[in-house]
């Protein structure tokens, strides 16, 4: 199946694009997806998305814009996944 | 807090009335806004913006804290610094700029950035918090504080070109620290930023302290509001209440 993924904030620039389309076999949760995404890029998205080569604590995902919480998510045909790491910038 | 609720002058009437035509506000509204009380900690680019538009609605009092002076450097995006105040305080050149704007209100300048030692002190002081913080331990001695008084505290937040916003109601809806239960280790307290991306920010953050105060419209509580300017996306996810949370959770 084909998902949709889109990258917001400092994830758009460790990724290099802003949104792709992405092919992943079924069954596959939105974590283990966007797991895999990182460990398989490497470099600063997995520096950004991974912890101890698990996601982030602190990274929001969203499968067509509904949070991504603790319980798997499965991935169903045209999904739209956000990466939406958290930002503080404010009035420095 | 001085809470006016107090009619409306002739003289404010006349300054608000093209607001007091949007459905759902009117002179009830208006009179709603004059009341409030609202504190913008730091007012830079994001909330700088944020105080401009919720000094020029009117609201009754709003409470700024911001330490520091001006540097040449804010000058790209923090409209209410100028030129001539750089090397002086920050907050009392705000201050100064929106008492120009709107000399109907009382303006509170409190030289300090937020920290677990004054944020309690600082959310007592207003109705409505709006978090313009650039560190997330400020925004989470906010949230933690914004929790425990029962205060509604809109979150503001940028990256570059990228923008976030969201309305916490306190013990309804999710808090910051269900989002992000501890600081990123990749987040610096310098970021790249266009003005016209933070004021935008600003200014979003401003129109939903204005809902809340007046009751109109819809804030965004439980919902994320994050768009990208590079190429115009806008997503609202909606999230949701820890039970777990550390600080509003149940467990």
């Amino acid at each position: 199946m084909r998902v949709v993924v889109e990258y917001f904030g400092p994830a758009r620039d460790a990724a290099g694009v802003a949104r792709e389309e992405v092919d992943v076999e079924p069954p596959c949760s939105a974590q283990e997806f966007v797991a895999r995404i990182a460990r398989s890029r490497g470099g600063r998205l997995a520096a950004l998305l991974l912890r101890d080569d698990h996601l982030s604590p602190v990274l929001l995902l969203a499968v067509n814009d509904k949070q991504v919480e603790v319980e798997p998510v499965s991935l169903r045909e045209g999904d739209v996944v956000a990466i939406i790491p958290p930002v503080s910038g404010g009035a420095c | 807090m001085p809470a006016r609720d107090e009619p409306l002058t002739p003289e404010e009437r006349e300054t608000y009335e093209w607001q007091m035509w949007v459905p759902g506000v009117g002179e009830e509204g208006q009179r709603k806004l004059k009341a409030a009380s609202v504190l913008v900690t730091r007012v830079g680019g994001l909330g700088g913006l944020a105080a401009y538009e919720l000094a020029a609605a009117g609201v009754g009092r709003i409470v700024l804290a911001h330490a520091g002076v001006i540097k040449r450097s804010d000058l790209n995006r923090q409209l209410l610094m100028t030129h001539t105040a750089i090397g002086t305080s920050r907050v009392e050149c705000a201050a100064r700029r929106l008492r120009e704007l709107n000399p109907r209100i009382d303006l509170l300048a409190v030289p300090e950035n937020v920290s677990p030692a004054n944020a309690d002190r600082l959310v007592d002081m207003a109705d409505v918090v709006v978090c313009c913080a650039p560190l997330f331990e400020e925004r989470f001695a906010l949230n933690e504080q914004c929790f425990r008084q029962g205060k509604p505290m809109v979150d503001c937040a940028m990256y570059e070109l990228t923008g976030q916003v969201t309305t916490i109601l306190p013990g309804k809806t999710a808090c910051l620290a269900c989002r992000v239960p501890e600081a990123p280790d990749s987040w610096r307290r310098q970021f790249p930023v266009f003005g016209a991306v933070s004021g935008a920010v600003g200014c979003l953050g401003a129109m939903e302290a204005i809902k809340l105060i007046t009751g109109m419209g819809e804030p965004l509580a439980d919902r994320l509001l994050t768009f990208d300017l590079r190429d115009g996306r806008f997503r609202t996810v909606q999230i949701s209440r820890r039970a777990d949370c550390q600080i509003c959770g149940s467990k």
